[in-house]
């Protein structure tokens, strides 16, 4: 089993290679932008936003977080990649030699997970460095909320992931970016459904357009939403822990119904 | 896929624990399935994480032999090259049983004799086996202990292959001396420019009922032929 987690990571192996560019940038932009924040262009651009009412000091403080937000995905999102392992495996062939191997399906299929849970946990790890750095750099955020953010993130992966392999075997080689579409759309889905009735009555405040417009009511969604990430990260992690195992569970039973073929 | 019956491979069924019995077993595909960036040294790192009983050194060994370089990308490397990186894949395992798909298909004489030397070298070992499908007749013929010929999904036919080639002969005679030969002893008859070419399952009785006829021993792939041309007559 462990060969094939070395055989999934040496397939990535391009990929990590720029993944260390990929750290070094993130660091070096969110420093910038921390000591921006802090002592440059934007703390005097938000000073004059608050003096000009145009904006709350919160109101600064969650598009700081939500800017350096973004910037602790793009390491997940660089390293985790695993669509590139499913193509690289088709084009090699590589299904024939891995059905000879004398390794079970499931031992198959765990590598696959450990795979993933080995780059999200490689991911995760360097952000949580970059972010004690950026936390000592800064007030905005603390390194409590920082913690928070990569949970949240790395557990967005792991589901898109989880997702991507289940339907990867379920549609079966050439399919992958059917599956990266399908995860996508799957996720959305599942959000839209746990909030539908809040995301309905901003539509329709949206649609009833006034003077007022929606009266500030996506607006407030959205500062909702950063804070859920921040302080409510560990809902995010059960959930993926749960769609990981669900997700493993039929991922296993299509893949043994087709002898194997992961 | 299988449809009905058993399959035991070492006498033991498949169903039982295939992936243990898959130690034992070494394939090697018309195609090779490792990814192109890898070297031999890759190949090596992930194969003994994955064989318990991976050989690293009789896998280089085997590398050097084969003149294959474990620090180049396979993806750089001839067709034989890919086939030799498979057989040294499936050697250093140790395994009691080669599967092989068309091995030596598409290979340079050269190259292709070099690969029977190894199966050869492979099967003087009493528990080693080698399974091989192949279009190519002349290298079952040197290699080969049981043939069976399939054509359109149907076993034509399968035995000893040097019990074959023993029995079988091919009689040449004028069209108008086939009438005299028996029909049990007939496979099939191909009329050729300079007359009749009939292959005959018994050339023993056969050389003994005809000895004014001229007697000769088929290859296997012209017994292969005239069975194949006898079914699609039917």
């Amino acid at each position: 089993m462990k060969g094939l987690i070395i055989k999934d990571i040496m397939c990535l192996r391009k990929q990590l290679r720029v993944f260390g560019f990929v750290v070094a940038g993130v660091l070096a932009v969110g420093i910038m932008y921390v000591l921006s924040a802090r002592f440059g262009n934007i703390a005097s651009a938000n000073a004059r936003a608050i003096a000009d009412n145009q904006m709350e000091a919160f109101e600064i403080n969650n598009i700081a977080t939500l800017a350096l937000a973004l910037f602790m995905l793009v390491p997940l999102a660089s390293v985790g990649d695993l669509l590139n392992v499913f193509i690289a495996d088709r084009q090699a062939g590589f299904e024939k030699v891995a059905g000879i191997l004398p390794l079970s399906v499931r031992k198959r299929l765990t590598a696959r997970f450990i795979t993933i849970f080995t780059l999200f946990g490689i991911g995760a790890v360097i952000d949580v460095i970059i972010a004690f750095i950026l936390s000592v750099l800064t007030d905005i955020i603390s390194f409590a909320d920082f913690v928070g953010i990569i949970i949240s993130a790395s557990s967005l992966m792991c589901i898109y992931s989880a997702l991507v392999i289940l339907y990867c075997i379920l549609l079966g080689k050439g399919r992958e970016t059917v599956a990266m579409i399908l995860s996508l759309l799957c996720m959305v889905l599942i959000y839209v459904i746990l909030r539908f009735n809040k995301l309905k009555d901003i539509l329709i405040a949206i649609i009833a357009l006034d003077d007022t417009g929606d009266s500030g009511m996506s607006t407030d969604y959205f500062w909702d939403f950063i804070t859920f990430i921040k302080q409510k990260s560990y809902i995010l992690l059960i959930t993926a822990l749960i769609i990981m195992a669900v997700s493993y569970c039929i991922s296993y039973v299509i893949a043994d119904k087709k002898r194997g073929v992961i | 896929m299988r449809k009905s019956g058993d399959i035991k491979v070492f006498g033991r069924s498949i169903d039982e624990d295939s992936a243990s019995l898959r130690e034992d077993i070494g394939v090697v595909f018309d195609e090779m399935g490792f990814h192109e960036f890898m070297t031999g040294r890759d190949i090596n790192i992930m194969m003994k994480n994955i064989y318990k009983n991976w050989d690293e050194e009789a896998f280089f060994n085997y590398l050097k032999e084969f003149s294959l370089p474990s620090k180049k990308k396979c993806g750089s490397f001839s067709r034989g090259m890919r086939m030799k990186l498979q057989i040294a894949v499936a050697l250093s395992h140790h395994a009691k049983l080669l599967v092989m798909d068309e091995p030596t298909s598409g290979l340079d004489p050269i190259v292709r004799n070099e690969m029977i030397e190894i199966f050869r070298d492979f099967v003087v070992e009493e528990d080693h086996t080698i399974l091989l499908s192949s279009h190519i007749t002349g290298d079952l013929e040197k290699i080969a202990d049981e043939v069976v010929f399939i054509d359109g999904g149907r076993i034509i036919l399968s035995g000893n292959k040097d019990e074959i080639l023993e029995k079988h002969g091919l009689l040449k005679c004028r069209k108008d001396e086939l009438k005299e030969i028996s029909e049990s002893l007939i496979v099939n008859t191909d009329h050729g420019p300079y007359g009749e070419e009939i292959l005959v399952n018994d050339r023993e009785s056969a050389r003994k009922l005809y000895p004014e006829m001229v007697m000769e021993q088929p290859a296997l792939e012209e017994i292969m032929i005239h069975y194949v041309n006898r079914d699609r007559k039917r």
